[in-house]
């Protein structure tokens, strides 16, 4: 259960007061409490509430009246019973999982972003630490060669011990009391208790898809395959990089462990991508492209995982349920990153800046360059201008008007409207056609006579 | 008669590992298959001798894994006999026995003599490294009120006796069911057996 699930049934709570019974009570666990009512309609009031962070459970030797277990600390004690030990289970597991969650404990139950913020504040790294210290006890020749790894369970009861060590925030000392087999059933178990599956199991119709193009396509499936990935939350993509890459390693030494890739990934892919529909037809149907991508994982897992991601902020964490020290803890690391970040950006503020100034910079020479363009256009437009004259001036000399074609007046050019174009006979030379009012002023300006063909 | 032409239901159960597809693997091809892929979940159909009688059996081969809990759970409820294995050479599959027992008894809402339930000591080839006593295990499937047998799968020993013991119980307990109300109780179990079908045409 993580912090958002509630958990909700019937228990049996013992009354206080002088006459002590059991008595039948509707009981909610949500947020960070316990709440018991008389009936479950939601309608009554509760009778009571109990905070549960910092509450130790004990479990109470079974007897005829049912299972117990206690919630306790220094002022309180609650009692409960349960009918079924599986009953018992089920509240032990979502009350440990909020009353020793701000304790370094409570990892059965939350979710690996959860308790990889949590363990952060006490020096702990990107992934659970149940993770990384399981993987490191397996992660020994003698242990890796071990028939069966990760297929054969270990001794049920040392892994229920294991388990509620850790819950409790204890750090059991897994050299001490392990072998290979408990080892990896403990590491399976808490894969197994996280309230989403690693893979969180809003994607699990996108992985299941992914044969489909796999099969056609290995290129194309690989990379629709690291494009879902990368859409894992942070520390659960650290979580299940790690465990591919140690299983790509424990299947090489399939010869002797008999654990090969197919193997292992029948073991790992139902609890790695669960599907939460509860349509077990859906799940059977499934199975086997499951154990394919699980697969493609482990043997890919350097291509599909490339590197471990970072934590991009802490904000959703619990404030209300952290100790002084923590908080303190936490300000700390933060400032210190904010004062790096800050830094950062001031350097890169100065070289914005430095290229600002290159960029005006740049801009100035071009419009000077544009300038000097300009001029020089303007001279060969003079020049040309020039150039016009001197052979206006020869045609009008040399070239007698009927050699100028008929051609129909042009259509805007005040030049040519000036120059008398009432007969359209003027506009015929070919200077005059173009726009070079100096000529047409200079020469024949003031008045056009209708008839006359050119001044000179 | 009905009890001819429909199908008896036997579940194989019990911790990684013990040898349950070996023991299916073993009645049903006669040979030792010592392949080491765990079961995610497999159905076989047969025909069984019992008694003269040939009967029609359906063998569901789950997984030992907890990892596949939710599907063998639903096993456990659609299954109606129960082949309870665990390994001779491995005390920590003996002591998962109660509680698969308990999870039978709970899913079926039947208790021995009633419920066709059987203890299996497989492995019994491998002497030198038995870690559960005959006696204890005897003992102990006394004391939940059911039948205990020792088998080897690699050599071929009490496999098929095995199975037609519960064979044996399932026929015994349906024709004294199907006596008073035939029709009713026939047309419960074909549809259960329907249900089970449904289930693995999905799964190939």
């Amino acid at each position: 259960m993580s912090m958002a699930n509630i958990t909700t049934g019937w228990l049996k709570k013992e009354t206080h007061g002088a006459l002590r019974r059991y008595e039948r009570r509707w009981v909610v666990v949500s947020g960070n409490s316990l709440s018991y009512f008389k009936k479950d309609d939601n309608m009554s009031p509760s009778l009571g509430i109990i905070d549960l962070p910092g509450k130790k459970i004990i479990l109470c030797a079974d007897t005829d009246h049912g299972y117990k277990f206690e919630l306790t600390d220094k002022d309180n004690s609650y009692n409960f019973s349960c009918e079924t030990k599986t009953e018992r289970e089920k509240w032990v597991d979502a009350i440990s999982c909020i009353s020793y969650g701000p304790f370094g404990g409570g990892m059965f139950g939350s979710s690996i972003e959860v308790t990889v913020k949590r363990e952060k504040l006490h020096g702990g790294r990107n992934i659970p630490k149940i993770i990384s210290q399981c993987i490191g006890y397996l992660d020994r020749t003698s242990r890796l060669h071990e028939n069966g790894i990760f297929r054969l369970p270990g001794n049920e009861k040392t892994v229920k011990q294991l388990k509620m060590e850790f819950q409790e925030g204890m750090e059991p000392n897994l050299e001490a009391k392990g072998d290979t087999h408990t080892i990896g059933s403990l590491l399976k178990l808490y894969l197994r208790s996280l309230p989403d599956s690693v893979i969180p199991s809003s994607l699990y119709e996108d992985f299941v898809a992914i044969i489909l193009t796999y099969e056609l396509n290995q290129k194309e499936g690989l990379n629709e395959l690291r494009y879902l990935i990368n859409k894992i939350p942070c520390s659960a993509y650290n979580t299940l990089r790690r465990l591919c890459e140690f299983l790509y390693k424990v299947q090489t030494f399939s010869d002797l462990n008999r654990m090969d890739l197919n193997n292992l990934a029948i073991v790992f892919s139902p609890t790695i991508l669960k599907n939460n529909s509860g349509n077990l037809d859906l799940e059977m149907r499934d199975m086997q492209k499951l154990k394919r991508v699980t697969e493609i994982m482990i043997l890919n897992h350097e291509a599909l995982f490339p590197e471990d991601k970072e934590e991009e902020d802490q904000e959703d964490l619990d404030l209300e349920n952290i100790d002084p020290d923590e908080l303190k803890n936490l300000y700390t690391v933060k400032m210190i990153k904010y004062q790096v970040q800050a830094r950062e950006i001031l350097t890169k503020d100065k070289e914005i800046e430095k290229l600002r100034a290159q960029l005006a910079q740049s801009q100035n020479t071009i419009m000077e360059q544009e300038q000097t363009i300009l001029e020089q256009r303007n001279k060969i437009d003079q020049l040309e201008e020039n150039v016009q004259q001197l052979q206006s001036q020869e045609t009008c000399s040399g070239s007698s008007p009927t050699t100028t074609s008929p051609l129909p007046p042009p259509r805007s050019s005040k030049t040519v409207l000036q120059g008398g174009s009432k007969n359209g006979d003027l506009s015929n030379s070919p200077l005059v056609r173009r726009r070079t009012q100096p000529v047409t002023r200079t020469k024949p300006p003031v008045k056009p006579r209708p008839g006359t063909i050119c001044d000179p | 008669m009905t009890t001819n032409s429909s199908k008896y239901n036997i579940t194989v159960i019990g911790a990684p590992g013990v040898g349950k597809s070996a023991i299916t693997l073993r009645l049903l091809y006669q040979e030792f298959v010592d392949d080491y892929e765990p079961t995610k979940l497999d159905s076989y159909q047969t025909m069984m001798d019992y008694q003269g009688q040939d009967v029609d059996v359906q063998i569901t081969d789950t997984a030992g894994q907890e990892d596949y809990a939710s599907v063998r759970d639903t096993f456990l409820r659609s299954g109606e006999g129960f082949l309870c294995v665990f390994s001779l050479t491995d005390s920590d599959s003996y002591s998962h026995i109660e509680e698969l027992y308990n999870q039978v008894k709970l899913a079926k809402s039947m208790e021995p003599p009633q419920l066709p339930f059987l203890i299996v000591g497989n492995k019994s080839d491998l002497e030198s490294s038995r870690q559960t006593k005959t006696e204890d295990a005897q003992r102990f499937a006394e004391s939940l009120g059911v039948k205990y047998m020792e088998t080897s799968a690699k050599n071929n020993e009490n496999v098929t006796e095995a199975f037609q013991f519960l064979i044996g119980m399932l026929v015994e307990s349906r024709s004294a069911e199907t006596a008073p109300i035939e029709s009713n109780t026939g047309k419960k179990k074909k549809k259960k057996n329907g249900g089970i079908k449904r289930f693995l045409c999905g799964l190939a």
